[in-house]
């Protein structure tokens, strides 16, 4: 039987791991429907429509992700994706090195930042760098501060 | 001048405007902080406390201000009065600030009348006792006159022996509002324990001094007092005279066996 396995693994395991499966007779292929995940995958880009098109967008290029009713859009510096991914499955995929979760609704790029505005209450307001603004909630708002060391 | 609530506004305003500049600076000093480490990316400088925190620090710190200045200043108004000590070592209270005569009632009627207190250098006066109207037998109302100066009142002094006698005569004839006269009495001799004093307080027809009528009897009261070397300053006399009378005090201390006495008129 012809076995074809897409590979979800990170950058520095990929090589070895083909390499392996190779040998072992299974071809990889990035169509195929058998997909082998490693537990702490992330992520290098995301799955995203715009309109009827399907884009991978770049992590690097996201600005902030956001919960909007039923729908999540990934805004980048210019346009704004869909994704079918829910914003918790996003947090958990997503390196927490480089994006953070301020709202319940709300993940942002870690170096998107352009100003912050404390609040009077236990709060943050954000402006990013493609000019949006987003609140840190009072739920967030602690954790936002070890991040970032403020 | 401003007035009790004036004063109470203030009481209130100065901390509270004092708190919001406070929370203000540092609202802008935090915000230049945490967006210059943004920029930096620099996580290694200190943290500074959020502003919720210091709202309620603020906050605190001027309700504990505004509740000591409004307790101050009922005690201050409350009180009203400073002790002094006078030469002879004794404490007596000095007047700090002028009766409100806009609170006394228009319905005085100037007849004669007086009200004895003894000033102690511990407790403040004690009442002794008064003939007439008693508009001034309050004691806290005695307690606003001083024995050095009272404006409105002229000052004469005078000493016997031991005995210092010093009258305040009200300059305002048609002062309806304070006493017409004020007396202290002092002794400057040594008291001994448990001395006895009587205190006739009189009120003399003028002309009767003068020899020209006869038919009004004397009337007076003698009061028994008793005063102790640790507790005893001096002898409080105010009160209001009629036209046509005066006033005679004499002070008896009967353990010592000495006595003296001052007559008091408003035309003097």
């Amino acid at each position: 039987m012809f076995v074809q396995v897409k590979l979800r693994l990170n950058k520095e395991k990929i090589a070895d791991m083909t390499e392996e499966l190779t040998a072992l007779g299974i071809d990889i292929d990035e169509n195929a429907e058998l997909i082998l995940t490693e537990e702490n995958y992330r992520e290098e880009r995301l799955c995203c429509k715009e309109g009827a098109d399907t884009v991978m967008v770049p992590l690097e290029d996201v600005c902030y992700i956001e919960a909007v009713g039923h729908d999540v859009l990934v805004h980048t510096q210019e346009t704004v994706y869909k994704t079918n991914l829910r914003l918790y499955q996003l947090e958990t995929m997503l390196p927490p090195d480089r994006f953070l979760r301020i709202s319940n609704a709300v993940i942002i790029g870690k170096n998107t930042i352009r100003r912050i505005r404390p609040g009077l209450s236990s709060r943050f307001f954000l402006t990013l760098t493609n000019g949006d603004a987003v609140d840190v909630t009072r739920t967030y708002y602690y954790k936002f501060r070890e991040s970032y060391g403020i | 001048m401003i007035g009790f609530l004036g004063i109470l506004f203030l009481i209130i305003l100065i901390p509270a405007l004092a708190a919001g500049v406070a929370v203000a600076v540092y609202y802008l000093i935090y915000t230049a902080r945490i967006n210059r480490k943004i920029r930096s990316g620099d996580v290694s400088e200190k943290k500074m406390a959020g502003i919720p925190i210091i709202l309620r620090i603020a906050g605190i710190t001027a309700a504990v201000l505004i509740c000591a200045a409004l307790a101050l200043y009922v005690w201050f108004w409350a009180t009203n009065r400073t002790w002094v000590v006078d030469q002879y070592g004794r404490c007596s209270i000095e007047r700090t600030e002028t009766v409100d005569v806009e609170e006394q009632t228009n319905e005085y009627r100037r007849e004669n009348n007086y009200y004895l207190c003894c000033v102690s250098g511990k407790d403040g006066p004690e009442s002794i006792g008064g003939y007439g109207d008693e508009r001034f037998s309050n004691l806290s109302y005695a307690a606003l006159f001083s024995a050095k100066e009272n404006e409105g009142y002229r000052k004469i002094v005078k000493t016997d022996g031991k005995f210092s006698f010093t009258v305040f005569l009200n300059e305002n004839a048609d002062d309806d509002s304070e006493p017409d006269f004020l007396c202290f009495v002092d002794y400057t001799g040594e008291i001994q324990p448990g001395t006895d004093v009587h205190i006739i307080p009189e009120f003399v027809d003028a002309l009767k001094e003068n020899g020209i009528t006869d038919d009004e009897t004397e009337f007076y009261t003698v009061f028994s007092y008793h005063v102790e070397p640790s507790n005893f300053a001096r002898f409080l006399c105010l009160g209001c005279l009629e036209e046509g009378c005066n006033f005679r005090l004499r002070i008896r201390f009967l353990t010592m066996g000495e006595e003296s006495e001052i007559t008091i008129s408003t035309d003097a």
